[in-house]
């Protein structure tokens, strides 16, 4: 049902859209779209299905925490 | 050029003002409070000082190329590649600290006012006028800022004067006693928001008189910084460090104090509507920020085709992002060092290069 629900959202999206960008030719700036309406979808799905998704902030934390660390003890 | 509106010096001030003031209106006295406890004012001030250097360090790099914005000349400064690889790392900051503000946003609507409501809802429709406003360009949003100006400047008024009658010197008291390091602390919280006005050099090239944005910007920025300055001290004088520090959204808590002759009561509701005034101008501006640069970076012809695919995205990063309000107050701590990166230690060495190049490598003109 949620599946159905962010598909039909996305077709709605891509029914704004991707009409005028097919009718431009313009190969970047399609391609551009669809890669990120694919990422949008997938990354939409994934999180309403609960999935394990890799989180970019684990690895933020990862990279500035010592830095903050160092940060904060010399003050 | 993608975006061909223009906007005046004075909008970009209240763009700026309103940007500084934000999400910070809401988190800027809890960061102050937790580190500096009731010195946190003093904290805040400093940043106010600070924002002055830092508005003036910015606008000499956007007089430098005042056609351009961070995502083009990047690309002329560092080299094709490495400028292209920067520029994407700093539209990823923006786009993250874009998911983050709408985390907030749906986060303090679900708990103060659409409880119940899924999180996921609030997010999306909050986004969906987000995107609209991009689609129609930076002309609309300045002039929605403009619209939205007094309204901010007027509730927050009737905050600070109908909480006078609630301020205890007390509370400012002991001053000073742990010495400056718990105050440096707190101000390099405040810091990590002033920060985040870098994104506006994605904005400079649209202002419709070049090379003038400097005084705007350096206003907006100091005023609006002063604004988060005097809530600090209220939140500080009318609640005291120890409630203060408690809290999740303690702007939010001083408003409910207010209480004037059992006739002016729960009128909280003036700090929600002034923040989300705030809140809704600076996600605007991250949003559109970074679909402008990540046109430019690809150099499509529109910009305007990517913001429904980046409005579910963001959507869905801001749930993967935060998955629990624990893990948000989390992330403040590697804030200001990640902010750094990409707003003190990215515009001190573009500066240093581009001047470097001009010296002994000048490059054409026109370019």
């Amino acid at each position: 049902m949620l599946v159905v629900g962010i598909l039909l959202i996305v077709a709605v999206i891509a029914w704004i859209d991707l009409p005028r960008l097919w009718r431009k030719k313009q190969k970047k700036d399609l391609s551009v779209y669809l890669i990120l309406l694919l990422i949008g979808t997938g990354l939409s799905i994934a999180e309403g299905l609960n999935w394990d998704i890799p989180n970019p902030m684990d690895w933020l934390i990862y990279v500035y925490r010592p830095v903050g660390e160092w940060i904060f003890h010399q003050l | 050029m993608i975006e061909r509106g223009k906007i005046s010096i004075r909008q970009f001030m209240v763009l700026t003002l309103l940007f500084v003031i934000g999400d910070a209106i809401i988190l800027a006295p809890s960061h102050v409070i937790i580190s500096a406890k009731q010195d946190g004012w003093i904290s805040a001030w400093i940043g106010v000082g600070e924002a002055l250097l830092l508005a003036v360090m910015y606008s000499l790099l956007g007089k430098r190329f005042p056609q351009q914005t961070l995502v083009e000349y990047s690309e002329q400064v560092w080299g094709r590649w490495l400028g292209k690889g920067i520029s994407f790392l700093f539209i990823t900051y923006i786009f993250i600290d874009c998911a983050l503000m709408t985390y907030e946003a749906g986060d303090f609507l679900t708990i103060h006012f659409l409880m119940g409501t899924p999180i996921e809802m609030t997010i999306s429709l909050f986004l969906l006028v987000v995107v609209l406003a991009t689609r129609l360009g930076i002309e609309t949003i300045a002039r929605t800022s403009e619209l939205l100006y007094p309204w901010v400047w007027i509730l927050f008024l009737i905050l600070i004067v109908s909480l006078f009658p609630q301020v205890e010197m007390e509370n400012f008291q002991p001053i000073l006693a742990e010495g400056f390091s718990p105050i440096l602390k707190g101000n390099v919280y405040f810091l990590a928001n002033v920060l985040e006005l870098v994104i506006l050099l994605m904005i400079f090239p649209y202002v419709n008189q070049p090379g003038k944005a400097r005084k705007p910007y350096v206003a907006g920025m100091v005023i609006g910084t002063s604004v988060l300055a005097v809530i600090s001290m209220m939140t500080i004088a009318v609640l005291g460090a120890t409630v203060a520090s408690i809290q999740q959204y303690p702007t939010y808590i001083l408003a409910k104090k207010i209480s004037i002759g059992d006739f002016l009561e729960r009128v909280e509701a003036i700090v929600a509507i002034m923040w989300l005034f705030t809140l809704f101008m600076k996600i605007s501006i991250c949003f559109y920020a970074s679909t402008l640069g990540l046109a430019q970076l690809f150099r499509l012809n529109d910009y305007r085709p990517l913001t429904f695919p980046l409005g579910i995205i963001a959507v869905a990063l801001s749930l993967v992002l935060i998955p629990n309000p624990a893990f948000f107050n989390y992330t403040h701590t590697i804030w200001f060092p990640y902010s750094a990166t990409f707003a003190l230690l990215l515009p001190v060495l573009t500066l240093v290069l581009s001047a470097v190049r001009k010296r002994w490598f000048p490059i054409k003109k026109g370019m």
